[in-house]
């Protein structure tokens, strides 16, 4: 009885031993990191492109079903890895149907583990929301606005972009 | 890509102004084919109310989510004189894609394949769906918008319809002017 029960004993300090192990070392899978996305309206939207605190904002617009906006999204992330926090912040503002944040856009963002904040525009006209970020923007996605520290937007293009074209970008504001 | 930009501020003001009783913008005629290769020109429209024309997407699903209601709308508005014309600018969708694109869809109305992104330059259109309303003398009445939400059931807005019965009851647009969110028009490099 004695030795079994020492077995018994044995064997679960290795299956804690194990899975100890386990999660200290293993690299934590996206599908199981989930991220924080929050909604943002239009008062938001100016809150946080005014809140600077020194910091140049790149802001990408972008949406699960925009197909260009899937294709551009790893360099996003790849640029938000390298960047630098100190001096810039990197933002996304999802224009899924909030209904899909479950559904779609967490589905997604679990694919990359996004070193940045996402936000889902909760919006009342999309007109509003469009003109906030530019008023010469007709609302095509993905589309990248570049503010720079004090809050001034320097830049706005539409299109997908690579990641050296984000770091151009970005490089050129002061 | 800097050059898109230039051309997204710039290109609303580039239309040719003509005075009437109100400035609207005026487009240029042109001479596209079809997914059939037979060349359709504006003009050859003259004798029409209006002409509609769509800039769509054979991959985008914002614009496959109006594809029904492009049909519905071609259905209620060919029998009053509008004609629809769906074309097509994105690089990576060929002409193949469209015409499978249009049959499944059941697309009654034209659908040209703009190469090279060349009428949509000149249109400076950037995303699809996206409406341009001419009249006869390629006046544009109306410039935007389907309608305002990509779920059918969700539309509180139907932009292009009030503009329609508006030139079709010989009113002006109220708002002649509308935007939404969609998928860029892919172009060349």
């Amino acid at each position: 009885m004695k030795q079994i029960l020492f077995f018994n004993i044995l064997m679960l300090l290795l299956v804690i031993a194990a899975a100890g192990c386990n999660s200290r070392n293993m690299e934590p899978a996206g599908e199981n990191v989930v991220p924080e996305v929050t909604f943002i309206d239009e008062t938001g939207l100016r809150n946080l492109i005014a809140n600077r605190n020194g910091k140049i904002l790149l802001l990408n617009v972008w949406a699960t079903w925009c197909p260009p906006c899937v294709e551009e999204f790893p360099d996003l992330v790849k640029l938000a890895r390298n960047i630098g926090e100190e001096k810039y912040e990197i933002v996304g503002i999802s224009v899924d149907e909030p209904d899909d944040l479950n559904g779609k856009v967490i589905p997604f963002l679990q694919k990359y583990v996004v070193p940045f904040k996402v936000f889902i525009a909760e919006i009342g006209k999309q007109e509003d929301f469009i003109n906030t970020l530019n008023s010469f923007w007709n609302g095509a996605i993905p589309a990248t606005f570049i503010y720079d520290s004090t809050g001034s937007q320097r830049s706005f293009s539409i299109g997908t972009k690579s990641y050296e074209q984000f770091i151009e970008e970005l490089k050129s504001v002061k | 890509m800097k050059k898109l930009t230039a051309l997204l501020i710039i290109g609303m003001m580039t239309f040719t102004n003509t005075h009437s009783t109100e400035i609207k913008k005026k487009v240029d005629n042109f001479t596209l084919e079809d997914y059939n290769g037979i060349k359709h020109s504006l003009t050859d429209y003259k004798s029409s109310k209006a002409v509609v024309i769509i800039f769509i997407a054979t991959q985008c699903p914002i614009s496959n989510a109006y594809n029904e209601r492009m049909v519905e709308l071609n259905k209620d508005y060919a029998s009053k004189g509008v004609v629809f014309i769906g074309i097509n600018s994105n690089k990576q969708e060929s002409v193949e894609e469209v015409k499978e694109h249009a049959k499944k869809n059941g697309f009654l109305f034209t659908v040209l394949k703009d190469y090279r992104n060349v009428i949509a330059d000149k249109f400076k259109a950037s995303v699809t769906p996206e409406v341009y309303v001419l009249n006869n003398a390629l006046e544009v009445l109306y410039h935007g918008r389907i309608d305002d939400s990509k779920n059918k059931d969700k539309v509180a807005s139907n932009d292009l319809r009030t503009a329609l019965d508006a030139i079709l009851t010989g009113k002006p647009v109220g708002t002649n002017e509308t935007k939404a969110f969609g998928c860029t028009i892919k172009r060349v490099d």
